[in-house]
């Protein structure tokens, strides 16, 4: 399945040589957490995860292809 | 063309309120607006949204012909209307609204602002030509 | 002429009933643009030295800014200070909802009141008429079941601002309620209020408000509309609200638990933004023109009862569900609900609970003391607690005086874990391993408030950045290595002007700080709604200065006031983190010194903290240099 991550700006401010999209070929179901690993983002900077524009959680496992968009910490009240 | 009420998307944030007020008189005035946002709280603790549905009973209740339809909408002639009002306690849904600077009360002229401007899509405009 | 501002102040002395109008100053909103700037300003120029806050020369002031009730997004804010019952310093704390527009459509910016009533009334404003009204009925009622009686009574088209018993018997952390789930929460707003026997304002205003270029403001307002729905984290972020960082603030060991004796809930999926969505909430409830509305309001259902409650959101979660490790959505929005009721600050009110609870399971405090035994996790002892300091009843009296007081009078320890800074209770980020966090905690103008900097993302940043050494260490779901001590100040500097600069505008900071919502959009609407052009560079100067005043008024105010005010509690820097992802980890006196002397350092402050003369010059308070010099 093809897994497409969008980073926040507030992600990439951290993570600055990351571009703001990546696309990840796996070919078993995955959880999120581990998909952040392979693309090499610690899941523990990614506040905020949507599925396909849904609430996500990390260990929600993904066995289609999905676009995932990725929050970085800057946010909080 | 219509106007229909998506109550339980409704958050009351009134920018539609707002934004008529802007369309229909380039004020910054929810008073002066021709839509009603009511909030239902403690219980059951959601909005409901009162919308002029152009049913035409505020033009049966006026004595001066002042009210009539143009296209699809109902609109008060301000040079006819003598401001008694008997429009406004006709309306069945309670949107026509008096305001002190005007003496012609204010009405739905369906011009979609509202439903422009909902971040919710609790206001929606719909059908048309 | 004035654009964007309703162009009036109205002051109601209390003792006399006198009401006095007088348009808003132009230097006043050149100079400090509104809000909290105004708040502060006055708060100076008025407040002289020395005054109680629960006296009649201390001033509750209302401020909003000149973009609230514009169609921007999100300008249903309003800004409240005083003197702190609290710290007995500055304070302020504001609010969400549709108060604020609804005051400038009436015809002012900025609400003052002054001295006390000599009966419980709530004042009535409609367009120009302002007028005390009698409200011993009123009187003792919570504070959502007072604002339903004056909206039966008056009408849907007023807004209004009630308090509960806590705030008419003085709790020092009693707040100010509006629409049924809004607060001014902290400080004590609501307990100067009290003091004033004032226990409602409704207000109804129905003029329009002067636009620099309405029809340009018109196209801009609703372009800023499609451009926040058009962020991608619009749909993701808003149904949870801000109760959607729980998960991540445990992830990375920041959640109080237990009365921060430690930083990770095992429990917190239990209390999180998705429990708020799947079991409680009725509908997505905002401010005043706001495109994301973070309220959620729902209906828990316990043991104790049913209730209807705008909440939890992630603050409340934070201090009632993890500092008193209520386990269950329901339990912690039903404590809110009795929070909201009674008028308490759920912050300060969960952090006290918290206190109490270890008091008594160290033997601090006996049953017979307290009234009934009461632990950690148990519904019935919090919501008993949080009765009995509304009423100031029993142990209610002491505890009503917030952490740091009651410590200081019970003793045997139990100053080691107050959780507080300056009198303030301590809010929802733990930050023994965080120390731009504890830095901004340290150094809020009001006390422990995390809405001046939020400065976490940046400690776990420095922490989690690289990837490499996370899966070295054995793994996705790590420990975090501890973070540096320092180059915090200047990021906690820069922070600490942000937030506060929407206090000044009169907007809600969500849709920048959340969804990106970028500063180019509102430099546009400020200069259609004012007719200023003022970038947001300038913008934040005048922050920088609000900054400046608001600690030299807490210089004037307090005693001896100074770096050892800025201290966090002795847990943080003698108790490593138990357990969790910060295990081990705190920052001791020494490391709290460096992140002191470096924020001083870079704010032109003297190493006591003080604001010196040529700072203060710089920053365009000449006279408050003069003031402070010449020791007034």
């Amino acid at each position: 399945m093809r897994i497409v991550l969008h980073l926040s700006g507030g992600l990439r401010a951290i993570l600055t040589h990351l571009p703001e999209e990546i696309a990840i070929d796996v070919e078993e179901p995955v959880s999120l957490r581990e998909i952040l690993v392979q693309a090499g983002i610690n899941p523990l900077l990614v506040v905020l995860i949507t599925v396909d524009g849904k609430r996500g959680e990390k260990d929600q496992v993904i066995d289609h292809d999905a676009r995932i968009g990725l929050v970085g910490p800057m946010a909080g009240g | 063309m219509e106007l229909r009420a998506v109550h339980e998307r409704c958050s009351g944030c009134r920018a539609c309120e707002l934004a008529c007020a802007l369309a229909n008189f380039r004020e910054m005035n929810p008073a002066k607006s021709a839509l009603g946002i009511e909030g239902r709280f403690p219980v059951p603790g959601d909005y409901r949204i009162h919308l002029c549905d152009q049913c035409g009973a505020c033009a049966e209740a006026c004595p001066e012909d002042a009210i009539a339809l143009h296209g699809e909408a109902y609109l008060i002639d301000h040079d006819l209307c003598i401001g008694c009002l008997l429009c406004v306690d006709a309306c069945p849904h309670g949107v026509l609204y008096v305001h002190a600077s005007t003496e012609t009360p204010i009405k739905c002229t369906l011009c979609g602002a509202c439903a422009e401007i909902c971040p919710r899509g609790a206001i929606l405009m719909e059908g048309g030509a | 002429m004035l654009f964007g501002y309703a162009g009036h102040t109205v002051e109601i002395n209390l003792t006399t009933g006198q009401v006095t109008k007088t348009p808003l100053p132009e230097d006043l909103a050149r100079d400090y643009i509104g809000g909290r700037g105004f708040v502060a300003r006055l708060l100076w120029e008025r407040i002289s030295r020395g005054t109680d806050p629960f006296g009649p020369q201390n001033l509750l002031i209302t401020a909003t800014g000149p973009m609230s009730g514009h169609l921007v997004p999100a300008s249903g804010k309003t800004h409240f200070g005083t003197k702190s019952p609290a710290t007995g310093g500055y304070a302020d704390s504001n609010m969400g909802g549709h108060f604020g527009p609804a005051l400038k459509y009436a015809g002012y910016d900025v609400l003052i009141l002054s001295g006390r009533a000599s009966r419980p009334c709530y004042l009535f404003i409609e367009d120009e008429t302002v007028e005390l009204r009698p409200a011993e009925g009123l009187w003792g009622q919570g504070a959502i079941t007072t604002e339903e009686e004056l909206r039966k009574e008056l009408g849907d088209e007023f807004k209004i601002v009630t308090i509960g018993p806590a705030g008419e018997n003085r709790v020092r952390f009693a707040c100010i309620s509006h629409d049924f789930g809004r607060q001014a929460g902290r400080t004590g707003v609501g307990a100067v209020l009290g003091s004033k026997n004032l226990k409602a304002i409704a207000v109804k205003g129905t003029g329009g408000l002067p636009v620099f270029d309405v029809d340009g403001l018109f196209g801009k307002g609703r372009e800023a509309y499609e451009k926040v729905k058009a962020k991608p984290g619009f749909a993701g972020w808003t149904p949870e609200g801000t109760a959607g960082i729980t998960d991540w603030v445990n992830e990375v060991g920041a959640f109080p638990t237990r009365n921060f004796q430690t930083s990770f809930f095992p429990g917190y999926k239990n209390i999180n933004g998705r429990a708020v969505v799947d079991r409680l909430k009725i509908t997505d409830k905002g401010c005043f023109c706001c495109p994301t509305p973070c309220g959620k309001y729902g209906k828990a259902k316990t043991t104790l009862g049913e209730v209807y409650v705008e909440g939890p959101e992630y603050e409340s979660i934070a201090m009632l569900g993890g500092d008193c490790t209520l386990g269950s959505i329901e339990e912690v929005a039903y404590a809110n609900y009795v929070c909201d009721e009674l008028g308490l600050d759920t912050i300060s009110a969960g952090g006290v609970a918290a206190w109490a609870m270890e008091c008594f399971e160290q033997g601090i405090l006996t049953e017979e003391q307290v009234g009934r035994k009461i632990r950690f996790g148990d519904l019935e002892s919090v919501v008993y607690l949080l009765e009995k300091m509304a009423a100031r009843e029993g142990i209610g009296d002491l505890l009503a005086e917030g952490v740091m007081r009651a410590s200081k009078e019970l003793g045997q320890g139990s100053e080691d874990f107050a959780i507080h800074v300056k009198g303030l209770e301590w809010t929802g980020y733990e930050s023994r391993n965080a120390p731009g966090m504890m830095l901004a905690y340290m150094t809020a103008d009001i006390g422990a408030h995390h809405n001046r900097a939020w400065a976490l993302g940046h400690d776990v940043a420095g922490s989690a950045a690289s990837v490499h050494d996370l899966i070295s260490a054995g793994g996705s779901k790590g420990k975090l290595a501890k973070a540096s001590v320092s180059g915090k100040a200047d990021r906690v500097i820069e922070l600490q002007h942000i937030r506060p600069l929407f206090d000044c505008l009169g907007i809600c900071r969500l849709q920048y700080m959340e969804l990106g919502f970028e500063v180019e959009n509102y430099e546009e609407l400020f200069f259609l709604v004012t007719g200023r052009k003022m970038s947001w560079p300038e913008l934040l100067q005048v922050s920088e200065r609000v900054w400046h005043l608001t600690r030299s008024f807490s210089v004037r105010e307090i005693e001896g006031f100074g770096r050892r005010s800025d201290y966090p509690p002795p847990r943080f820097f003698k108790e490593p983190v138990p357990d969790g992802p910060n295990k081990g980890h705190f920052l001791s006196k020494d490391e709290l010194n460096t992140l002191l002397d470096e924020y001083y350092a870079a704010r032109g402050w003297d190493e006591n903290g003080i604001p010196t003369d040529l700072t203060l010059r710089r920053v365009g308070l000449a006279d408050v240099a003069d003031a402070l010099s010449a020791g007034k």
